[in-house]
């Protein structure tokens, strides 16, 4: 039989992280939040999207190996040679690529614990030892569980070749100043490589904690990490840096370096979110807002919360971190429990701890528990369990969604209900709800005067008696908001003559009817919709089959006005609603319920996405 | 849709109350309906009507119909009767509206070339 290697072998198996769709299902509710993986709730930035879709063209192509462009964009920005960057497949990647490149058995990877969650594994994988220093554990009204570097230093020996100084520290958001960095780099030893792990930098406010790039300047064996995972929103996509003061160590890294495992895609949209930086600037300015109001509201329900300088936070609940998160998840909220015990003695670290430190204890060298360094000084207790957080979603901006429902139809039928509007009413609580009474549309076929305002009237009172709140949404008729109108004959010149003569409602009734037949309205009401959407923003619009062309051409239009003026407009994608009920007419159930028997002419034709 | 649109819905051959979409479009319809508003499970209410008939499922739905329809009816009339409540609500919702829809235009305007009119608020 074949084996893998024994230090494989006791790797503990990969657990994947809650899925919110499965947990939604579980537990009977529309959506879950994922508060468990540091991710930013904003969509990606429009420009990031247009360059992942321009770059998809040519992906029958290899992507460029050295990843020329993006790497001279980054040293542009950070004021280094191009020979001092090396991209990854993310951060993580990068560390395990200078694993490979500096770490053997016999050698030493020294790092604080709790950290990020791969040092452990990335040292049993290069069979060297891994030196783990616990945090200092925190003290109420003090700053918490934070590195303790005179205690890394320590810890560092003439085997040690890579120490990981993660700061802001995963997953307790804690920081290291200054002057104690300064200090700490200066008394490591020249053959020990200090890596900077800053995947949260851009979230750092405190202006003591310093730029690793900057302290890194004349000092060779220093090296600093950053992704574009977090702050940038390139999560999915996968893109870490890092810049060294030593031009050999990022060659070091290139060596090992998986070839063309940072995608097209990936490197397309690294370069598209460097170049918007000032908007990544804005919504990490959001997040901080949010990261300090949720600090200061669970410090008033009495937790005690570390002071955060990423985009998380870590609540030290000790034990009760397990029990915590799945009353949590019982509420629809998936955060990250780290089990361990509350008052654990440096030996008595977490599990992880446990399989991290096999390789040494197989060699004999330590015992297990001992791997975790003590400093010298007496005992603490440490407090190495707790749960973090995500600066949640539901503070941050939700996504925007906007829908809009036809007055032509003195009353709703219960189809409607069970189909669009039982979405408006759940939407209120997961999404920025705006919804409207089209009545402009409504007369892109003959209204009478007073049956129009009454029907504007009854259907505004039918939605709020059917649930849509407007203490949690945006309820309004569309004629009330102009701004409409103004975007709209924007659009229109935007549109080709053609495109919209290919609309399916405005080709069935001028194919029917001759174009004499049909009015200008009915021929450019899709650009209209398309305002509806993009005056607002909206991230999703809940369509049905029959309104997906409506989408297209928002999109398209939104594409096309931001090519040519730059990013404005956000581009809308398709909301469909988990398990909406598809409900048929009553008397010939082959056919979907209609609004209103017999329809208006052509209300069919002028309904907005709903 | 009324109770009397209920108990006239054109259902299916055969007897069984089964939902299938393909082979019988009305009485899935009807299960459809009734789940979404009662919110039991179709393969509940399935169990729940075994052998019994299409009237029987009829005359439930029409009721479970009637008790979410009534409600929403009065409610809707309360809200016909106050029509200054009622337009005072949509000229909230309308001003929130626009404080956004006002950003985008401003923002678009800006963008194609259009000249700020002098003295206007940027």
């Amino acid at each position: 039989m074949v084996s893998p290697r024994p230090v494989v072998q006791a790797l503990p198996a990969y657990k994947p992280g809650r899925n919110p769709a499965d947990l939604a299902r579980e537990i009977g509710v529309e959506r879950a939040v994922k508060l468990a993986s540091n991710e930013v709730a904003f969509p990606p930035l429009p420009a990031v999207v247009q360059a992942v879709a321009a770059a998809a063209a040519e992906t029958n192509r290899y992507p460029d190996n050295g990843a020329v462009v993006l790497t001279r964009a980054l040293a542009e920005r950070y004021g280094v040679d191009p020979g001092q960057v090396a991209t990854g497949c993310g951060a993580v990647t990068l560390c395990q690529e200078l694993a490979q490149a500096y770490s053997e058995p016999g050698t030493s990877i020294a790092f604080a614990w709790r950290s990020f969650e791969m040092y452990p594994l990335l040292a049993q994988v290069a069979g060297a030892r891994a030196a783990q220093v616990p945090l200092v554990p925190g003290r109420a009204g003090g700053p918490a569980d934070t590195h303790d570097l005179d205690g890394l230093l320590a810890a560092i020996d003439d085997t040690t070749r890579l120490v990981f100084v993660c700061n802001p520290n995963n997953p307790t958001g804690t920081a290291v100043r200054r002057a104690e960095l300064e200090r700490f780099l200066d008394a490591v030893p020249e053959q020990t490589l200090v890596v900077l792990d800053e995947a949260y930098r851009e979230f750092v406010t405190d202006p003591d904690v310093p730029d690793g790039i900057e302290l890194m300047r004349g000092r060779p064996n220093v090296a600093v990490l950053r992704t574009f995972s977090k702050a940038w929103g390139l999560a999915g996509l996968r893109v870490g840096y890092l810049i060294a003061e030593d031009p050999a160590v990022a060659e070091a890294v290139r060596k090992t370096h998986v070839p063309f495992s940072v995608s097209m895609l990936a490197q397309a949209a690294a370069v598209a979110a460097l170049a918007s930086e000032e908007e990544v600037r804005a919504r990490c300015a959001a997040v901080v807002t949010e990261r300090d109001r949720l600090t200061a509201a669970l410090r008033e329900r009495g937790l005690d919360v570390a002071d955060s300088q990423a985009n998380f936070v870590w609540l030290a609940v000790g034990e009760e971190a397990t029990g915590l998160a799945a009353a949590l998840e019982s509420r629809a909220v998936i955060t990250r429990p780290f089990a361990g015990r509350a008052s654990a003695s440096p030996s008595a670290a977490p599990r992880r701890t446990t399989s991290s430190s096999r390789p040494s204890t197989r060699s004999g060298a330590t015992p297990a528990s001992s791997d975790v360094i003590g400093t010298g000084r007496p005992e603490r207790p440490g407090r190495p369990a707790g749960l973090m957080a995500d600066v949640p979603p539901s503070s941050m901006p939700l996504p925007r969604v906007l829908s809009g429902i036809q007055p032509t139809a003195g009353s709703f039928h219960l189809g409607n209900y069970l189909g669009a509007l039982r979405q408006w009413v759940a939407l209120q609580d997961s999404a920025e709800a705006f919804y409207c009474v089209v009545d402009l549309h409504a007369i892109t076929v003959q209204q009478d005067p007073a049956v129009l305002r009454r029907n504007t009237m009854v259907s505004a009172a039918q939605l709020l008696a059917l649930g849509v709140d407007p203490g949690r949404s945006t309820l309004f008729v569309q004629s009330h908001v102009p701004e409409h109108l103004q975007l709209s004959w924007v659009l229109e010149c935007l549109t080709g003559f053609g495109e919209a003569s290919r609309m399916t409602q405005f080709k069935d009734k001028s194919q029917r009817e001759g174009t004499s037949g049909a009015s200008v309205g009915l021929f450019t009401y899709p650009v209209l919709q398309a305002a509806d959407i993009l005056v607002y923003q909206a991230d999703q619009v809940p369509v049905g089959e029959d309104q997906r062309q409506h989408l297209e051409l928002t999109r398209d239009l939104a594409t096309r006005f931001n090519s040519r003026y730059g990013p404005t407009l956000t581009l809308p994608a398709a909301h469909i609603p988990p398990g909406a009920a598809k409900i048929l007419d009553l008397q010939s159930p082959d056919k979907k319920m209609s609004k209103s028997l017999p329809p208006p002419a052509a209300s069919s034709c002028s309904t907005s996405p709903t | 849709m009324t109770a009397k649109k209920i108990r006239s819905a054109v259902t299916d051959t055969g007897r069984e109350i089964v939902a299938d979409a393909e082979n019988k479009p009305g009485v899935t319809n009807l299960l459809t309906i009734h789940s979404a508003l009662s919110g039991t499970a179709v393969a509940d209410l399935e169990q729940q009507f075994a052998g019994r008939g299409y009237g029987d499922l009829k005359k439930e739905l029409a009721e479970v119909v009637t008790d979410f329809v009534t409600p929403v009816r009065a409610r809707t009339q309360e809200l016909l009767d106050d029509p200054t409540e009622l337009q005072r609500i949509l000229a909230g919702g309308a001003e929130r509206a626009r404080e956004v829809a006002a950003g985008t235009v401003a923002a678009v305007y800006e963008r194609t070339g259009f000249l700020p009119a002098a003295g206007a608020p940027r």
